[in-house]
This record gives C-alpha cells, structure tokens and sequence, in this order.
C-alpha cells in the first residue's frame, strides 16, 4: 500500500514536470520571470539614484563660487549639466532640462534649490549636495569650526549601505509567489475544470496523492530559486551572517505556505480569471506593497498595520532580514516562524476542506 | 445476470437548484444504459454520484468496483504523449509493469495509434482522442464503464467506431452508464432511462420507447 501511494505520487511529479518543460507558458512563468525580476532589481532597477543633473548659478562671478561648482562636478554622483544665468532664471532650469537641482552662490551664502516632485530623489539629492557643500565649507574656506558633514552615524549589518541588500528578499518573496503560489493555483484549476483531476480521481489516487504529486514539482522549482537567489547573494557580495539552516529553513517554510495559499484559491474557486484576479489581489499585491518591502510597516497607520503584520510577506520579510543581515537566530524569530507555520495549516486544511467538497474521499 | 449498480432514491441540490430528484436505477453486467436528456437534465450530476466523485444529499447508492470513467471533456494530459499517458494512467490504476505493456499493446493495436505514439494526445484529431480516452478508461478491465456525453463533438465515423467499442466492452459483461444529448443514438443503447428537471421520466428498451417518441421529443425541447 505504501510502495503504491509512493508510485503513485512520482507518477504524478513525473507528468508534472513533464507537463511544466513542454509548456512553454509554464517555463515562461515559472523560470524565465523569475530570472527577469532577479536581473531586473538585481542590475537595472534600483532606489538608489547614482547620477543626478544639477545646474550652478553664480551671479557674483565669485571664484569660490567655481571652486564648489568643480568639487561638486567631481563627485561621482552629480553631473553639473549646465549654469543658470541669473535668480531669475532658475525656474526654467527645472522647466526645460532634466534638473533636480540648482546651486546658487552668493557672497553672504549657498542657496540649494531643489525638484521636490519626487521625495525620495529629493532626499536623495539633499543627502549627496548637503555632504559636498558642508565639505567644501570646512575645507575650502579654511573654517575650522564648520559643523560636520552629518551625525557621526555608523550602519550596523550593512556599513556600506550596500543597495543590494533592501530589494533581495523582497525578490524572493515575489518570485514565491509567483511560482509557488500563482502558477500551482491555476494549474491545478485548470486541471480541476478540464476534469483531469476527476480522472485522477477514478484510479487509487487520494487527493492528498494528489495534491502531493502536483505542488512538489512547484516546491523543488522554488528550491531552485532558493538557491539561485543564495548564489545571487554572495554574487553581490551579501553574506548571510546567520544559521543557513535557518536561512533555508525560512525559504523552505514560506514557499510551502505560498503553495497553500495558491491551493486554497484553486480549491475554492473554479472560473480561471477569479483565481487568477484573486491570486494578484489577495497574494501578490499585499504581500509585494504592504509587507515592508517597498513601504516600511512602522509607517503604516492603526488596523492596517496589525492586519499586515500577519501577512506571511511580512514575517517572511523580517524574519529573512533578521537572519540574513542581522544573523540572528530561531528564538529571535520565533513569532515569524509561527506565523508562517500557523497560515500553512490553516490554508492547506482549508483547501482540503475545499478540494473534498468538489471531490470527496 | 448479476446487477453491478444500484442507484436507491438518490438526489443532489446545489443551493436552491434541484439537480437530480429522486432517481432510482440498476444497471446488470452486459448492459448498456442510456441516460438521455437535453443539457441541464441532470445527467453529468447523477454519472458523478455513481462515480462517488459527487456526494448524494439523499438516497444510496452501490457499485461492483471502481467504476472506469470518461468526462466530458478531454481531460488526458495533453502535453504528454499517447505512450506517457498510457502508461501514466496505467500506473496509477495498478497495473503492473508487464500489465502495462500489454495493456499498451493491446490499445495501440485496436486504436491502429502506432504513428501517433510518440505524439503529444493535444495534437491527435478529436476522434483519435476520445477514442485513446475510452482506452484509458477500461485499462484496468472495471465492471463497469461510465461514460459522460463521450461522442460530444464528434463527426459520424469517430461516433460509429466508439459506439462500436463500447459494445465489444459490453459484449464482454462489462456494465456501462452512458450519457448522451443525440437522440439518434439511443438505440445503441440496450436500456434508456430519459432524464427530465433531475427526474427519470421514463425508462426501458429503445424499441419500447420509441412508441411514446413525441412524448421524448418534448423533453429535449
């Protein structure tokens, strides 16, 4: 009997994978887009801006004045690209090139005019100019007593501020879900209304068989990621200070608990588009923009707050952070495991309840 | 003849709908029972309740084995080939390795499918498919066959030859359910049972009914 439900189970892994290799949507979806979003944040896509147009006004011809404007030429992150004439005609610097910012000498001072269209390149600008300026402030102009350049602040677990380090597991936790979680859902909905899982059904096959055959072959691909995404780690030079067993142990429970979700839907709803809709809206969108990743959770207001600190993203997320970079171990995480324990028994009895209410047995 | 199912008093509501009412039938070896009926008769509900895939809300039912079944719709795995899903279904229904080579044998020989072997079944034509998913269905030899609108979509020729298989299965004992919306081919069938709002509304030999056949054609209406 138990040689027969292991048989079984491979058969089903088997066809699946089959299934998955020469289907090119499949591929697509679960290996191709993964590499997509991992080069794309990996390389091309960053928060961090490296080069920003700036633009000098200096109506006094002061010779000072030329000695900022070639210090802050020579910096690698800004590029004065162009000089504005007089006060007045700061405005049409923003209006006509791609500016971000305007610094005018005067004889009593700097002034630094800034685009504040986009905060975040605001903040970024400010950072970069206020750091040049107050140097050439101390040096230049020979006083002694000029305030240092910022807070004597030393980053812990990152002292680089390598950027790498903020986007990787938002990466991993996007890449789950879409393998894990949204592939799994519509496939084994598409197997649900083509009737192959009644099929199935109609041999010796029970549905935790086959919910087994079907969602390893997803668990194995998002392994694999796993461990691409652990190469790409120490590729960009992230080193993982904490337990890997932990680390992979994480990985390993939230790819589970992204198949459970994915189940759940598929086993309550049978129209693809509604598992598809539901996948993007109940999995994709609050797991990538409320779990920390892009927006911190501490900014967010009352109830939302509390809900998303239960969404598996979140404690994936911090948990990752915290053993990851800040190589701390199982007791200081144990809320987020229990978390993601909780959600994957929650969800996957819930898609069993699902799954026998169509096919019972 | 011995009886191989036995459908007591059965009935299924989805919500407020009423799908099948009170359905009693039995079905003996060598039979062919015909269930006809136009779409939403409750045919597909009352096939999936004797293949226990579907819970009854009332009534009991009894079946001489595992039931081989046939959906309604093309549900083989159709990026595997015809040889993968022989063998595929072969496994899970049992079959040991030399059982599967003989079964494999057997079917590409009937089904004349040896170009087709090393084909993925979504690029046979639609006849070969249903023919190659009958196939898969009595791999295992069950006691009994339940087929759900088979010939659905089919042109005349893949009609006649299925129609023909089901008669050597059944020329051999084997019990078959077999529901169709064509009223042309209710007399392949040894027995009808015609469905009506989840209702049996009248059941016998074809010959029998074809007496009352205004009287049937109003319910495909």
């Amino acid at each position: 009997m138990q040689t027969n439900r292991r048989e079984n189970i491979r058969s089903v892994i088997r066809k699946e994978f089959r299934h998955i290799f020469r289907d090119k949507v499949s591929c697509l979806l679960l290996f191709l887009m993964p590499a997509a979003i991992l080069l794309l944040f990996g390389y091309a896509l960053s928060f961090e801006v490296h080069h920003h147009n700036i633009q000098v006004c200096n109506p006094g011809h002061s010779v000072a004045a030329e000695r900022l404007f070639t210090q802050l030429d020579a910096n690698p992150n800004l590029r004065v690209v162009g000089r504005v004439a007089s006060p007045a005609q700061i405005g049409d610097a923003f209006a006509r090139a791609n500016t971000r910012a305007v610094v005018m000498y005067r004889d009593d001072g700097i002034d630094v005019f800034v685009d504040g269209t986009s905060s975040q390149l605001a903040f970024s600008i400010e950072v970069r100019l206020g750091a040049v300026i107050a140097d050439f402030v101390k040096h230049e102009m020979r006083m002694a007593a000029a305030p240092e350049s910022g807070l004597p602040v030393r980053y812990l677990y990152n002292p680089s501020l390598k950027k790498e380090y903020m986007p990787v597991p938002g990466l991993v936790l996007m890449i789950f879900i879409l393998v894990s979680s949204i592939v799994l859902g519509t496939s084994v909905n598409k197997e649900k209304i083509q009737g192959t899982f009644r099929m199935l059904r109609m041999t010796r096959m029970t549905n935790g068989e086959l919910i087994a055959g079907k969602a390893l072959p997803y668990f194995l691909i998002s392994l694999f990621h796993v461990v691409m995404v652990f190469l790409i780690c120490l590729y960009f030079g992230i080193v993982i200070r904490g337990s890997l067993a932990l680390f992979f142990g994480l990985c390993i429970l939230y790819s589970a608990c992204c198949m459970s979700l994915g189940l759940l839907i598929a086993s309550w709803f049978d129209r693809p588009l509604d598992v598809l809709v539901l996948c993007w809206i109940v999995l994709f969108i609050p797991n990538v923009f409320l779990s920390g990743f892009i927006f911190p959770v501490s900014s967010m207001e009352g109830v939302i707050r509390s809900i998303v600190n239960y969404l598996p993203g979140t404690a994936f997320i911090s948990a990752f952070r915290n053993i990851a970079y800040k190589g701390t171990g199982a007791a200081e995480n144990l809320s987020w495991f229990l978390i993601l324990s909780g959600e994957l028994v929650l969800a996957t009895a819930l898609s069993l309840i699902g799954f026998r209410r169509r096919i019972p047995r | 003849m011995s009886r191989l199912v036995e459908i007591d008093h059965i009935s299924k509501r989805f919500g407020k709908f009423l799908a099948v009412d009170d359905v009693s039938l039995t079905l003996s070896e060598g039979e062919i029972l015909g269930l006809l009926g136009a779409n939403g008769a409750g045919k597909t509900t009352l096939i999936r309740m004797v293949c226990d895939l579907i819970r009854p809300d009332d009534g009991q039912i009894s079946v001489v084995g595992r039931p081989g079944y046939m959906c309604q719709t093309f549900s083989l795995v159709e990026e595997l080939t015809v040889h993968e899903n022989i063998r595929f279904y072969a496994t899970l229904y049992g079959l040991d390795r030399a059982g599967i080579a003989l079964r494999e044998q057997e079917i590409v020989a009937s089904l004349e499918l040896e170009p087709y072997m090393d084909r993925p079944v979504k690029f046979l034509p639609s006849g070969w498919r249903q023919s190659l998913s009958f196939s898969i269905a009595v791999i295992a030899d069950p006691p009994v066959l339940i087929l759900d609108e088979p010939t659905s979509g089919l042109d005349s020729l893949s009609r006649r030859r299925l129609w023909k298989m089901i008669h050597t299965r059944a020329a051999a004992g084997t019990g078959v359910i077999v529901s169709t919306h064509y009223l042309d081919e209710a007399y392949y069938c040894s027995r009808l049972a015609i469905m009506n709002h989840g209702r049996i509304v009248a059941d016998g030999a074809p010959l029998e009914l074809a007496a009352t056949q205004d009287e049937l054609l109003s319910y495909f209406r």
